[in-house]
């Protein structure tokens, strides 16, 4: 039986459009929300692919500007590209923002909207959960990976450099206005990378069904991310130019996003973030490492949600096989298998003995793991010995 | 303008109401708190763990929205964590826990939710650092595993904090005799 939480909210206001030449759509997007001089934001890897060229192509014929395009946001968004990228929305008269990239660039493009409407470069006054109360700016985003949702969230983490710390803002004024899912965009990554997001976007789909605040639209968003993932991840790590597939993924990463936006992550998403602090291991390959081991954590908690996740990863065929007490250790099974499968394909790690993190870094990593904003919302209070547990476990 | 069938003018105007007794209970709930938490971090080294990794002078406050009530600490030399009461504004404080309303903060206060529930469920917003804002929650949660019954505990944590049950007797009776009543 479905369990109504006693409260919970669901928030998505955002307007996803999915498909064969849905990039063509964006100067008649930009045009409802009252746009007219959109800055576009990316960065090297996107416009050395060449795909800033679908976005120029898919202005011709219409009466709409680019007042300017920006290409080297960094990996990791900072508050000094944010301000500059805030004085070129002023200088070149911008009235809107298109952000195409992964989550680096969406962050950037958020915090540059902070800026913007706040007219303050000191965004130290608005770190936190809900404190940005204007309305923004027309933000649009073109995911060129299919991992972070952020075109669907009301997060972004902007690091400022000379203060050595990341800032973290959370409202829902950050929600973009429009994301635009086309399969080009994402055509040319590569297998590992696409291997890494798609664990990505898979942990957000698993941590959001089984997190403290899931609900009945949060889940509905999971598990049909959860069987996307499934039935297309193999595909698009071997055969990256698989249009159908792609699309597929860029779905799953956005129902994944809208997912874990409402009922939040967990234990995997605290100690990834952990990892990729202290060691610097890419956030979807420190998802994929963590995962399994996640889950186990969680098992006494709420085996039942993970049981049911083995009916979108497995099929239906396995599932109604699999005796209901065995669905949460076949769940987790069956993800162990994915990644090994992954490890051939793509040599994603799948310990943190593969992906080279030495044992020395573990007390460094659990410290920052149980200070992580998402351990608040794993079903399981997570303390330093737990932490400490889990990579042991996550080792080899 | 129209009178309605009790007489009283229609599409009048209706000022917000008080809900005084609530008001009442949250404040004395988060003196209480505030009291024990100063008390609570003079003895149990968890905390004290936790308010050593807390910049000297850094201020935490509780506030329910829109008005109040609200209560802070601040921390000072000697690693000691000091209630600081309404004396600290918001604007002072590096970290701000606010209730949305008041209703949010009773089922708090009430042991009804615990704060990952009330944070999970969108009750809270924070102003500040969300890692700060971690090792404030963990120390709530000691801090309130002294002050409520086991089976009260158990309902509003994920986790109950492990403590020796003779030493949670014995703090709880310093913080509950002493700590609140006196600020020791």
């Amino acid at each position: 039986m479905l369990l109504l939480p006693s409260y919970y909210e669901f928030h998505n206001p955002v307007r996803i459009i999915s498909g064969k030449k849905a990039l063509d759509n964006l100067p008649s997007e930009l045009e409802s929300l009252g746009a007219k001089r959109p800055l576009v934001i990316t960065d090297k890897g996107v416009s050395n692919a060449g795909l800033i060229k679908f976005i120029i192509d898919a202005f011709k014929e219409s009466e709409m500007t680019i007042a300017a395009i920006f290409d080297e946001v960094p990996p990791d968004s900072s508050i000094k590209v944010v301000n500059t990228l805030a004085g070129i929305f002023t200088a070149n008269r911008c009235d809107s923002i298109v952000a195409v990239g992964g989550g680096s660039v969406i962050d950037t493009a958020k915090g540059v909207n902070i800026v913007v409407t706040e007219k303050s470069d000191d965004l130290m006054k608005f770190i936190g959960a809900e404190m940005l109360k204007k309305p923004m700016k027309p933000l649009i985003v073109i995911p060129t990976t299919s991992g972070t949702g952020s075109e669907v969230t009301c997060v972004a983490v902007i690091s400022d450099t000379d203060r050595d710390v990341k800032m973290a803002f959370s409202s829902n004024h950050l929600m973009p206005k429009v994301a635009v899912l086309d399969p080009r965009m994402t055509l040319t990554l590569p297998p590992h990378i696409t291997a890494a997001t798609a664990m990505d976007a898979m942990t957000h789909a698993v941590e959001s069904y089984i997190g403290l605040q899931k609900n009945p639209f949060s889940d509905i968003h999971a598990m049909a991310a959860i069987r996307m993932i499934a039935e297309n991840i193999i595909t698009v790590v071997k055969d990256g130019k698989n249009e159908q597939a792609r699309l597929a993924m860029a779905n799953a990463s956005c129902a994944a996003g809208a997912a874990f936006s409402n009922s939040m992550v967990g234990v995997v998403h605290s100690m990834g973030h952990a990892l990729g602090g202290v060691c610097h291991i890419p956030h979807g390959v420190a998802m994929s490492i963590f995962l399994p081991y996640g889950l186990e954590y969680n098992m006494h908690k709420v085996g039942d949600a993970i049981g049911e996740i083995l009916l979108p990863l497995a099929g239906s065929e396995i599932y109604a096989a699999t005796p209901v007490a065995e669905r949460p250790e076949k769940t987790v099974a069956v993800i162990r298998e994915l990644r090994d499968e992954l490890y051939n394909q793509a040599k994603l790690p799948r310990t943190l003995k593969e992906a080279n993190v030495s044992p020395d870094k573990f007390e460094k990593i659990a410290q920052m793991a149980i200070n992580d904003g998402s351990a608040i919302f794993n079903p399981e209070e997570l303390e330093y010995e737990d932490a400490i547990g889990v990579l042991k476990k996550a080792y080899e | 303008m129209g009178k309605n069938w009790m007489g009283k003018e229609k599409y009048r105007e209706i000022r917000p109401g008080r809900k005084p007794f609530k008001a009442l209970y949250i404040k004395i709930a988060l003196f209480a708190l505030g009291r024990a938490m100063q008390s609570a971090s003079n003895l149990d080294k968890n905390i004290k763990k936790e308010v050593e990794t807390w910049p000297e002078g850094f201020t935490a406050m509780f506030k329910v929205l829109p008005r109040g009530p609200y209560i802070s600490w601040m921390k000072e030399k000697g690693n000691t964590l000091v209630y600081k009461g309404e004396s600290i504004t918001e604007d002072e404080a590096d970290l701000v826990i606010y209730f949305k309303n008041m209703e949010n903060a009773f089922l708090v206060f009430s042991a009804q939710a615990g704060t990952a529930q009330a944070f999970a469920e969108h009750r809270m917003s924070l102003k500040g650092d969300l890692a700060q804002a971690m090792s404030l929650t963990r120390c709530l949660n000691i801090v309130q595993t002294y002050l409520y019954p086991d089976i009260i505990a158990k309902m509003v944590f994920k986790r109950v904090p492990h403590i020796p049950l003779p030493k949670k007797l014995f703090y709880r009776l310093i913080i509950i005799v002493l700590g609140i009543p006196l600020g020791m």
